[in-house]
Order: C-alpha cells, then sequence, then structure tokens
C-alpha cells in the first residue's frame, strides 16, 4: 500500500490531555542519565522532590500521540519508519507536575523518490489546562524509509525544505560525554513510546538493526542536559528553543559525545559516538535567553 | 525508650488498597536493575508487557506501609528504627496488574534488651481485589534500636542451619549510583535513600539501598540460579538484613539447595560487607 498523501496531509488527531506527577518529572530525569552522581546537588535536582526542576525537553513527551502515524493507517510501513527531526520552542517554565493537553496537526510531506523515504512533518501546541497557558511548541518529523516515491509533491512543507547546517569550521568549545545504560530504552519506553523497536530484538532485526535502538527522544533529551549543563548553569529558564536532526541510531550501551559551539547566545551542536564512528545528531541549533532575563519573570 | 509495649500491642496498622498497573511492575523490575543485558530473555519477561511476568519479591512492597511506625501514637521512637528481616510466602503467582488490598498486622514485640532494642514483627496479607484471594503472606521485623528494655513477648524463631561446603550457586549482580532513586518510585519515599543530608544525619556517609531492594536482588540471584524462566516457582523467601548496600556496589548471592530448599546469604562482592544473612528459599 503506497503512502495516501491526501489523507495523511489532513489528518485530524484527536486532542490528547494527561496528568503528569513530580514521579514522572523524576524518571524523565532518571532516563536522561541524571542521579549518575546521586550526591551531587545539581543531578538531585532534576531527580529528587525537594526543589525538583523539570528538564525542558520533557515537553516532547507530554500528551503526545505515540504511534499515531501507524494507527492513522495512511499507508506507511511502521518497521521502516524512524525519527528524522526533533525541535521544541519554549514559552514558560515546564511545571513538575500538572495536566497539559495537546493536539497534533500534519505539515507536511518531503517525497525523497522510490527507494529514498518520505519525510513527514507535524507540529503540537503544549499548554496547561488549567491555566490555558501556551507552555511549548513541538516540531518533528518522521523520516519513513519505505514510503518514498508515492508522486506527491516533493516539498510540500510550509518553511520549505530543511538544509541541514555544517558546524562551525573550528574545533568544538565544548564537549560532554554520557554514557547510556544498557537497559536505558526499557527506562525510557516508560514515557510511552512503547514500540518494540526499541525493547524487541526480533522487531529491530525485522527494521534492519542487530538489536534495539534508543529512542531518538532520550538522546534529544540528553543534547539538551548537555547543553543546559555546559551553557546554562542548568537553569531550565535559559533556554529558548533547541532543535536537531537524527543522522544515525544510538544503541542502548553507547558512550555519546556532545560537541557544542557556543556564539553569545546562540549554540550549534551534535553528538557523535566516537567508538562506532557515528554522527547521531547533526545539525543540532538551540537559541538561549541571556543569563539575567529568562522569559522576563 | 518511649515505647508502651500494651498500646503498640493493640495498634492497628491501617489497610492499603493499591491499583497498580504493568508499567508498575516494569519499573519495580527495572528498578532491582533487571534489563542490564537488554537481550536477555530471561530479564526481558520482567520488563516488556507482551510477555510480561512479576518477580515475587515486588509482593512485599506492593501494599505495605513501610513506614507505619512513624504514625503519631505508635509510642515507637522511628528516627531508631531500622528494617530487620523480611519474608514471603506465595500462595499464587502475583498478577503484572491488578487492585490489591494490604492488611497488616503486630504480630510480636520482642524485647531484645536496652542496647539492642526491641524487634516488632509484622505480618501482612496481599490480597487480590477481584476474588479476595491471598495472594501472598509477607513477614517483615524491624528493630526498635531506642526501644529496648520495654518487656514483650518472647522470640521462638526457628534455627538456622545451612548447609557445609561449597555453594551450589553463585550470583552477583551489580547496582547503578542511582539505584537507590529509580527503585524509589516503587514507592518508598524514604529521604534515607535519596537525600544526602538526611543519610549524614542518619548516620550513613551518603544515602544507602532500601533493605526491600537488596531483598529483590537477591530474590532475582535465586530465580537466576534455580529458575529462571519461572519465576513463579520461588514460593517462599526470608532473610535477615545484616548491613545495607550503598548505590554501585555489586551484590554477591551464594546459595546452596537441598532438593526444593536454599539457604542463601548475600554479601558485597569483593569485600566482607555481609549484607543479607539467615536466607531460607523453597521452590515449588
Amino acid at each position: 500500500m503506497a503512502l495516501d498523501y491526501e489523507k495523511l496531509m489532513t489528518w485530524q488527531e484527536p486532542e490528547i490531555i494527561q496528568r503528569y506527577s513530580i514521579q514522572d518529572t523524576i524518571l524523565y530525569g532518571l532516563s536522561l542519565g541524571y542521579g549518575s552522581n546521586p550526591v551531587d546537588e545539581n543531578d538531585l535536582s532534576f531527580v529528587y522532590e525537594r526543589q525538583l526542576k523539570a528538564l525542558p525537553s520533557m515537553a516532547t513527551i507530554l500528551a503526545s500521540p505515540w504511534g499515531w502515524l501507524y494507527h492513522a493507517k495512511v499507508g506507511i510501513n511502521p518497521t521502516l519508519a524512524v525519527h528524522g527531526f526533533q525541535g521544541i520552542h519554549l514559552y514558560k517554565i515546564l511545571p513538575v507536575a500538572t495536566e497539559v493537553g495537546s493536539i497534533l496537526k500534519v505539515k507536511g510531506i518531503e517525497d525523497k523518490g522510490p527507494n529514498r523515504g518520505a519525510i513527514v512533518w507535524f507540529e503540537r501546541n503544549l499548554y496547561e489546562t488549567k491555566s490555558g497557558d501556551l507552555l511549548a511548541t513541538i516540531e518533528a518529523s518522521m523520516f519513513c524509509r519505505g514510503d518514498g516515491g508515492y508522486g506527491g509533491e516533493k516539498h510540500e512543507h510550509e518553511h520549505g525544505p530543511r538544509q541541514i547546517k555544517e558546524h562551525p569550521t573550528r574545533p568544538p568549545d565544548f564537549i560532554r560525554q554520557y554514557t547510556t545504560l544498557p537497559q536505558l530504552a526499557l527506562i525510557f519506553r516508560l514515557h510511552g513510546d512503547l514500540n518494540p523497536i526499541h525493547a524487541d530484538p526480533l522487531v529491530a532485526l525485522k527494521a534492519g538493526f542487530n538489536r534495539p535502538i534508543l529512542h531518538g527522544l532520550c538522546t534529544y533529551g540528553m543534547a539538551t542536559k548537555a547543553i543546559l549543563e555546559t551553557c546554562c548553569d542548568s537553569n531550565p529558564i535559559r533556554l529558548k528553543s533547541i532543535s536537531t536532526f537524527f543522522s544515525a541510531p544510538v544503541f542502548p550501551g553507547d558512550a555519546i559525545d556532545f560537541r557544542i559551539w557556543l556564539n553569545h547566545n546562540s549554540v550549534y551542536f551534535e553528538a557523535v559516538v566516537s567508538l562506532r564512528d557515528a554522527i547521531v545528531l547533526k545539525g543540532g541549533s538551540a537559541e538561549l535567553h541571556s543569563a539575567e532575563k529568562g522569559f522576563g519573570l | 525508650m518511649t515505647l508502651h509495649y500494651e498500646t503498640l500491642k493493640k495498634w492497628k496498622i491501617k489497610d492499603i488498597e493499591r491499583m497498580y498497573s504493568a508499567k508498575d511492575s516494569i519499573l519495580y523490575a527495572l528498578g532491582i536493575g533487571i534489563g542490564q543485558d537488554p537481550l536477555d530473555e530471561n530479564q526481558l519477561q520482567f520488563v516488556l508487557e507482551d510477555r510480561l511476568r512479576t518477580l515475587p519479591a515486588m509482593s512485599v512492597v506492593l501494599a505495605y506501609p513501610p513506614l507505619w511506625y512513624w504514625e503519631r501514637g505508635t509510642t515507637v521512637n522511628p528516627l531508631k528504627v531500622v528494617h530487620a528481616e523480611q519474608g514471603f510466602v506465595m500462595h499464587r503467582p502475583l498478577p503484572v496488574s491488578g487492585r490489591v488490598i494490604g492488611k497488616t498486622q503486630i504480630t510480636a514485640i520482642i524485647d531484645k534488651g536496652i542496647s539492642a532494642g526491641a524487634l516488632l514483627r509484622t505480618e501482612n496479607q496481599l490480597i487480590d481485589k477481584k476474588d479476595q484471594g491471598l495472594i501472598c503472606t509477607v513477614t517483615s521485623a524491624s528493630m526498635a534500636r531506642g526501644d529496648g528494655g520495654c518487656g514483650g513477648d518472647s522470640d521462638n524463631q526457628k534455627g538456622y542451619e545451612c548447609p557445609n561446603g561449597m555453594p551450589n550457586a553463585q550470583i552477583s549482580i551489580s547496582t547503578l549510583p542511582q539505584a537507590a532513586l529509580l527503585y524509589r518510585l516503587s514507592g518508598d519515599y524514604n529521604p534515607l535513600h535519596a537525600d544526602p543530608e538526611h543519610a549524614t544525619k542518619a548516620g550513613f556517609s551518603r544515602p544507602i539501598l532500601h533493605g526491600r531492594m537488596s531483598f529483590g536482588l537477591a530474590n532475582w540471584a535465586l530465580i537466576q540460579a534455580f529458575c529462571p524462566t519461572q519465576p513463579e516457582l520461588l514460593i517462599e523467601m526470608s532473610a535477615r538484613f545484616a548491613k545495607p548496600v550503598i548505590p554501585g556496589e555489586t551484590l554477591l548471592t551464594k546459595m546452596w539447595r537441598k532438593d526444593k530448599r536454599i539457604w542463601f546469604c548475600s554479601e558485597v562482592d569483593g569485600s566482607n560487607k555481609s549484607v543479607l544473612t539467615r536466607g531460607e528459599a523453597l521452590l515449588a
């Protein structure tokens, strides 16, 4: 079955409402590696209820319609779909516990041609239900490796095709390495993405990987952690936006180097698994608020 | 000493009703450290919902009020209480999700003398709400170190005779530095296991692992050794807590087996620090 372009472009996903607790926020912190030094004050501030903070990238796992692309029955081969791009723009500090809602909207589809795949772009606004406050805009793409050449428009995204920017020519200003746990994908899936490609060795094989792969959103969260620690004194209020392309899978157990270039309040980053010589995140960028300003709060 | 024997003997511990999901069962297993080999089917059975089984030791945390003695009026000095013993007898396999009721009563208050303290024994019946069937009887004992000399019941503890010779099996399980932080999400939020300041005040150099987590680790070791594909065959288990584990340490469990009976003890690998002693277990 070929990708149904019209059906996908007009797809209406129902609204998702999610209540989350301090425990969920702690689990999110633990799943990014906070707490690996259990007596470090900064680590504890993301995993212990006293003075708890939420990492801004947690917006990506809240009120998410996990698996919508598969349930939508628009002709996509789910086994071959992988995360392509992820970005968030933040408007407020994320509460450590509240109720949130969001509605997903399809923004565009790029046909890369037969044997090359198709890229589906979508976006959702995350808001707090009781205050009505907009918390974040979350933008993402899925790279559907088995669904190119459906004959649709080549580029339908309203912003035009996305180009992956190259990193600055100078060596990185900072490098931060995190070693992931072998069981990390098993922990991360408790946030809601139960896609078996991250857990079931047989399903991973069918998708062409010799073992289950880590969730792109987990690597994305670790990138957010790296930038917050390196450029923002771990103060979530300073992060305005962060986005990246996923260029190769991460396997649980990998050690990831986050390479960071800082220019005033603009960050460029990428992530590399040196042992496998794999660039796993490309064209990453983040915008920061000035140290003294935050959201102007 | 503040403990008043008659008051405590008559103390009613409130029943607990708890709903738990497959996600809770998975989180418990991950908290114990299961999944460190994510390709091992014997580990995946505890963390993947499409083939999920429960670790029997989860029964001891599901509907037990770990800090019942903190309640006003028990007369126990709660600051001085440490977990001393843990055990369970399974009557049927623990479902992967459901609604359970825990009925807990104080079964004995044993005076170990002024310098040692008073041993408080409890029994917790874990009941499946759906059909009121008994899933598990959980036994637990806490040492109230500040309450020795209170007078009390005599201790009729049975003897313990571990077979001599080399163990039949030895399993070592490593714990993560953040193990206590993950494990506490299963419901025991005692700050002793997370807050460095609190741990220091209690006399430890840093936060310690939950005793029930060490017990869970030993449970997993027993299953790996004797019934890796049929965890429900492990139907009884008990042990005494000797010393706490520091997150990051590796627990070595030594096991001796005669027919269905197992004796075990656990220590910190590479040291002489005994963690669990007088361990016993039974296979169905």
